[in-house]
């Protein structure tokens, strides 16, 4: 995004921001319901030491687990590419774990796991190996039959018609994967330290609700936007270095 | 006796759809001379298209026998190009070319000048370096011609490569097309809807028609008096095909015939 991209949003942001704080001086409501925004900014700067410790347990896991959710959705993706039978039998597994509730199945993970990294990594897989797995999917779908049939014609073998054609085209798809993946990661990890965890901003956020700390409370959320835009834009910046050939071909559209 | 690229004898190739069975064509003979350009003239779904895929190696006869150069299909002899270039958008002009040397097949044809010099051949120089979406339409079926050619194949299988390209740039792709033919003594098989290209092109032009299609007979443009449907020779060459074409006995469920296919074709009248 374009420096002049960023006007737009910024204005919106600091507009809504104005009324929020003018809304909050006006109604005289209680800080305790809603914090004004530079109420919440001055808790920010009061408790930052806290709001590091927390942070950092939070940005641990996201990471972890989305890497591992990467990884684990290409290793399916390209098996399920690879070998029909496969497909037919994950496939509709798959479909299935997106409409398991993640608010029922969180707590047994951690009854199962504990209160350690893993229960957090496996909370984000669960939600952000879908769209992962099914954006892959649908990228090595990309190239024409005509495309492929050229390569065989050129003494391609599969192996080749895949590493060179069909992988290389699904990667516009994968990074758009990964980018909606990317926003749903955060959430994850704050999920899984809800339900049970000895620190993180899911943790805090709990904490700070049960103390009437409403300002904390928006403190955590401001922290936890922060990490999923950085994530988001973490992705974008991969992408376009990984291909620059489709980033700039977007840009020119 | 001119010695023979191609040879399908008694083609018969059918499609199945669970029980049903839809032949495409059925009793099909044809020879392709070695160096010679044969346009393969019929209006769509004719299998025209069915034909020079078995012809590439991609499909396979039901019955009958395809002889390459006389004999069975074994190294590669052949290459193939669509309507659509389909060239890979992450890589430049040059790489797209060069990528058929990486494969083990055109092993011979690797040396180290071998995709410059094609690009100096083919006048595509100075794109080398230009991504497919900054191609205009000719210089993408070029550079998609260039990628067969660097391969040293002396079979190339056209299948409508200009179909998609205004009328200006198809001529000039023609021309371009038997510049290039003849410079490497290339033998040609180009599928064309156009009769006026399938003139242009061919020095013999085989009309396949019917559904399941056959080619009942291949015309010999050249001994005809020349290439261009405008002379004389040309017209009575054309007159000949479409005579042919209006007494073909067609199944009355077929929606397009062929007057149909030229009136809607610019240069058909």
């Amino acid at each position: 995004m374009s420096l002049r991209g960023l006007g737009p949003p910024f204005l919106l942001g600091a507009l809504l921001l104005v009324l929020w704080e003018v809304y909050v001086a006006a109604s005289g409501i209680s800080p305790l319901v809603l914090p004004s925004p530079s109420r919440i900014v001055g808790a920010l700067v009061d408790f930052r030491d806290l709001a590091w410790a927390h942070t950092v347990p939070t940005l641990v896991e996201t990471t972890v687990g989305f890497t591992v959710s990467v990884v684990a959705a290409v290793g399916f993706a390209v098996a399920m590419d690879q070998v029909p039978a496969v497909r037919r039998a994950v496939y509709p597994l798959l479909v299935g774990s997106q409409t398991v509730p993640i608010i029922a199945i969180a707590p047994l993970i951690v009854i199962w796991f504990g209160f350690g990294l893993l229960p957090k990594v496996l909370v984000i897989v669960l939600v952000t190996f879908f769209p992962i797995t099914v954006a892959l999917l649908d990228g090595f779908a990309t190239p024409t039959r005509d495309a492929a049939d050229l390569m065989r014609t050129l003494g391609a073998s599969d192996r080749q018609v895949f590493t060179k054609l069909r992988w290389p085209a699904a990667l516009p798809s994968f990074f758009t994967g990964m980018r909606i993946a990317a926003t749903y990661a955060v959430v994850g990890a704050i999920f899984a330290e809800y339900v049970g965890a000895f620190q993180g901003l899911g943790i805090w956020m709990q904490l700070a609700r049960n103390a009437f700390r409403a300002d904390l409370v928006f403190v955590a959320i401001l922290i936890a936007t922060a990490l999923a835009i950085g994530l988001f834009l973490a992705v974008g910046a991969l992408e376009r270095l990984a291909i620059p050939w489709y980033t700039e071909s977007r840009r020119r559209r | 006796m001119v010695a023979l690229a191609l040879r399908v004898t008694d083609g018969q190739r059918a499609y199945h759809r669970g029980a049903t069975r839809q032949p495409v064509f059925t009793d099909l003979n044809l020879e392709v001379r070695t160096g010679e350009v044969l346009a393969l003239l019929g209006p769509s779904g004719c299998g025209k298209s069915t034909l020079l895929r078995i012809l590439a190696g991609l499909e396979s006869l039901d019955h009958g026998r395809l002889e390459v150069f006389g004999a069975r299909p074994s190294a590669p002899k052949v290459g193939i190009a669509f309507q659509q270039p389909s060239l890979l958008p992450w890589l430049t002009v040059a790489q797209n070319v060069a990528l058929g040397l990486r494969f083990a097949a055109n092993r011979a044809a690797r040396t180290p000048d071998a995709v410059s010099r094609v690009l100096d051949e083919l006048r595509l120089e100075s794109v080398a370096d230009a991504y497919p979406a900054e191609l205009s339409g000719g210089q993408a079926q070029r550079a998609n011609v260039a990628r067969l050619v660097v391969t040293g194949r002396p079979i190339l299988l056209l299948d409508e490569p200009f179909a998609a390209l205004d009328p200006g740039t198809r001529e000039a792709l023609q021309d371009w097309l038997l510049d290039l033919q003849r410079a490497r003594g290339l033998t040609l098989v180009v599928v064309t809807h156009d009769l006026s290209e399938a003139l242009h092109l061919g020095d013999r032009v085989a009309v396949m028609s019917g559904i399941p299609g056959t080619i009942r007979r291949v015309w010999d443009v050249r001994s005809h008096g020349g290439r261009t449907d405008r002379s004389e020779a040309g017209e009575a060459v054309r007159r000949h095909i479409l005579s042919q074409y209006d007494a073909d006995p067609r199944p009355a469920d077929r929606p397009t015939t062929w007057a149909d296919t030229l009136s809607d074709s610019p240069q058909g009248r």
